[in-house]
């Protein structure tokens, strides 16, 4: 609980516009002052994740089964982009074969699944229950 | 697979669109402890369902293979994450999972085909019978019917537990608590009172939940056994959370029960429903509670402990007509501690029902049994619950039991006693003795009457003590078998007249000239 205190303060200070370096230097002072250095790779960690967290949620991603549907589906892939918020733009491309079909748009907390694979899962457990 | 399921299978197809919708996700951050705390999920609401996305990143293959995704409840809304119970297949959720939004709040599927099954509190069957066709989704959680939609509770609910249909009589729309400490017959009673609706005719008969929370598997095993060797299974659903069980589901079972029955009663019908018992659902809801992080307050349980069980029984109601008049009578089960029923949980739970059948341990390792103590067991609703028959024949045996109470303490003396006072031990002791009743073995209530009718009027007068069983027995036969048409007559107008009243007379006399080997000592 401690150190993700401590890593959400510091990623606060962070993205408030302070400089990277400086805040960890000063991260390391308060957690000497304080005895916690223990907490010092822990709270890394949690940086991290809150990182890498951020920077899948800025960019929108794009993902098709197969490397051809990027141009065949390119209206309902733009259409998607746009109901996510994500307008035009940089898009990062992932091809999944293991979608089937279809393809799934993703952006910030937005995702718009339009995948064979989904569908026909639902299908099928819905078919179970009958 | 059947001709229609095919048919339904096809219009699926039929009809599958790749659609366009966005929905909001949310990435799971920690998992411990059947707890999901996930960021994202911005406008997410309070109880309402989320799907781990356990397909992700799975060929459709695979996911097939791994089963139904896990659904998760949300339950603490905080300020940059919201806090997910994992219900059930929790091993499979994993840290950087997404998770989606259903938009719908918990809801269990229900139809008429769900009566006469044993199912969980997420309504999936465990009787190996195959799926329940559902009519209706019903909201786990729901606000109870205000004061206008009510109306007055006036309708016996009949337990064919001679004690409690006559000195503590439960009406349709009551919350009767029954409460005492292990192994005093709190469950039997229950259990009677369904088996007992099998005697109500079928149009008036209620539909009877029994909703076990934490309870041992054997138990319920057993419990399910007994209602089907009775004949009771027809007309009962089983809610089933064993002791092995995940506190959220142990949290849900009671409100999967009364949404359950408010199905029903929203079709005008009568439900009876059982929670069995709320101190174990107490328990599963501070577990929850705490790994939820909830400020724990006295005895460690949450805040609200008092607003979960009084949302929930507030739910039973008798509705006004306009709404179908149908009801909901709960009959929640409280275990305490040696005795002590001034403990959190029962005083909070005593001050939301409408009575209380108190059941001592003391009584019954006497043998009295069911162990009712009527000294201290209530019903608010009294005989506005009673039928015609009954409110002339029961007023006589509380006062009778409640003289023999106070002379209890001179019994050890009963050779220094004057005449009066040890013909009211004596009597007292003959109508305990006719209160005793045995397991799973309900009487009809125009039978009580006959019986309880015959002891107000000197059937047990001149006999012993121990002969008392066996005059009921043989009397109740006597009747049967040569006076029918007096049975049916109570059974039908649920009450009697001064010429039947002459006749049941008559019949006692009879009864005592052809059976006076029962009116003397062995």
């Amino acid at each position: 609980m401690l150190s993700k205190s401590y890593a959400i303060a510091t990623y606060d200070a962070m993205l408030d516009g302070l400089q990277p370096k400086d805040v960890l230097a000063r991260l390391d002072t308060v957690l000497e002052k304080r005895g916690h250095q223990k907490l010092r790779t822990s709270i890394y960690a949690q940086l991290r994740k809150y990182e890498a967290l951020r920077e899948s949620s800025e960019t929108p991603v794009v993902t098709v089964a197969k490397e051809g549907d990027f141009k065949r589906l390119k209206t309902a892939i733009s259409a998607a982009l746009d109901t996510t918020g994500a307008g035009e733009g940089h898009t990062k491309d992932v091809v999944d074969e293991r979608l089937t079909g279809g393809f799934i748009v993703r952006h910030k907390n937005t995702e718009v699944d339009a995948s064979y694979r989904t569908k026909l899962l639902s299908l099928y457990q819905k078919s179970i229950s009958y | 697979m059947s001709t229609a399921v095919i048919e339904r299978i096809k219009k699926e197809i039929a009809s599958l669109e790749v659609g366009n919708e966005a929905k909001e996700i949310g990435t799971v951050i920690s998992v411990a402890d059947g707890i999901a705390e996930i960021e994202g999920l911005q406008s997410a609401q309070m109880m309402e369902m989320v799907a781990f996305d356990t397909a992700g990143g799975q060929s459709l293959k695979d996911a097939i293979e791994s089963g139904e995704s896990p659904l998760g409840l949300i339950l603490n809304l905080e300020e940059e994450t919201v806090k997910v119970v994992i219900l059930g297949g929790g091993d499979s959720v994993k840290e950087g999972m997404t998770v989606k939004r259903t938009g719908k709040l918990l809801s269990i599927p229900v139809g008429e085909d769900i009566v006469g099954r044993v199912v969980n509190p997420l309504g999936e069957p465990l009787d190996d019978r195959g799926a329940i066709k559902a009519d209706e989704d019903m909201p786990i959680e729901r606000v109870a019917f205000g004061v206008m939609e009510r109306s007055s509770v006036n309708e016996p609910i009949h337990t064919g537990i001679k004690a409690i249909d006559s000195m503590i009589p439960i009406g349709r729309g009551q919350r009767e608590l029954i409460i005492g400490d292990r192994g005093t017959g709190k469950t039997t009673i229950a259990i009677d009172t369904i088996i007992n609706q099998k005697y109500e005719p079928k149009e008036k008969r209620p539909i009877c939940i029994y909703v076990a929370i934490g309870q041992k598997q054997s138990k319920t095993a057993n419990i399910v056994r007994t209602l089907e060797e009775a004949g009771a299974m027809e007309y009962t659903v089983v809610v089933s959370t064993s002791a092995s069980e995940a506190s959220p589901i142990l949290f849900l079972a009671p409100f999967a029960g009364v949404a359950i029955a408010e199905y029903f009663m929203l079709k005008g019908r009568d439900v009876v429903v059982v929670f069995d018992d709320l101190s174990k659902h107490a328990v599963a809801y501070r577990q929850m509670s705490l790994l939820l992080r909830r400020p724990p307050g006295r005895e460690a349980y949450p805040g609200d402990i008092f607003y979960l069980h009084s949302r929930l029984l507030e739910r039973s109601a008798k509705l006004s007509k306009e709404l179908g008049g149908g009801s909901i009578t709960a009959l929640p089960i409280i275990e305490t501690q040696e005795g002590d029923v001034s403990a959190y949980i029962p005083t909070n739970v005593i001050s939301i029902t409408d009575g209380q059948i108190f059941l001592e341990m003391d009584l019954f390792n006497k043998g009295v049994r069911p162990a009712l103590n009527v000294g201290i067991s209530v019903s608010r609703v009294g005989s506005s619950a009673q039928t015609k028959a009954m409110k002339k024949v029961a007023g006589k045996i509380r006062l009778e039991l409640a003289q023999f109470r106070e002379l209890e303490a001179f019994m050890q003396f009963a050779a220094d006693l004057d005449d009066d006072t040890k013909k009211r031990i004596e009597n007292g002791r003959k109508f305990t003795e006719l209160l005793k009743q045995r397991r799973n073995q309900p009487i009809a209530f125009h039978k009580q009457v006959l019986m309880l009718y015959a002891a107000n009027n000197g059937i047990m007068d001149g006999a012993p003590v121990e002969n008392v069983s066996a005059i009921e027995e043989k009397y109740v036969a006597f009747v049967e078998r040569d006076r029918k048409n007096l049975l049916d007559t109570i059974e039908k107008e649920q009450s009697f007249t001064d010429e039947d009243a002459a006749k049941m007379d008559v019949a006692i006399a009879d009864f005592k000239d052809t059976h006076s080997d029962l009116y003397t000592s062995k």
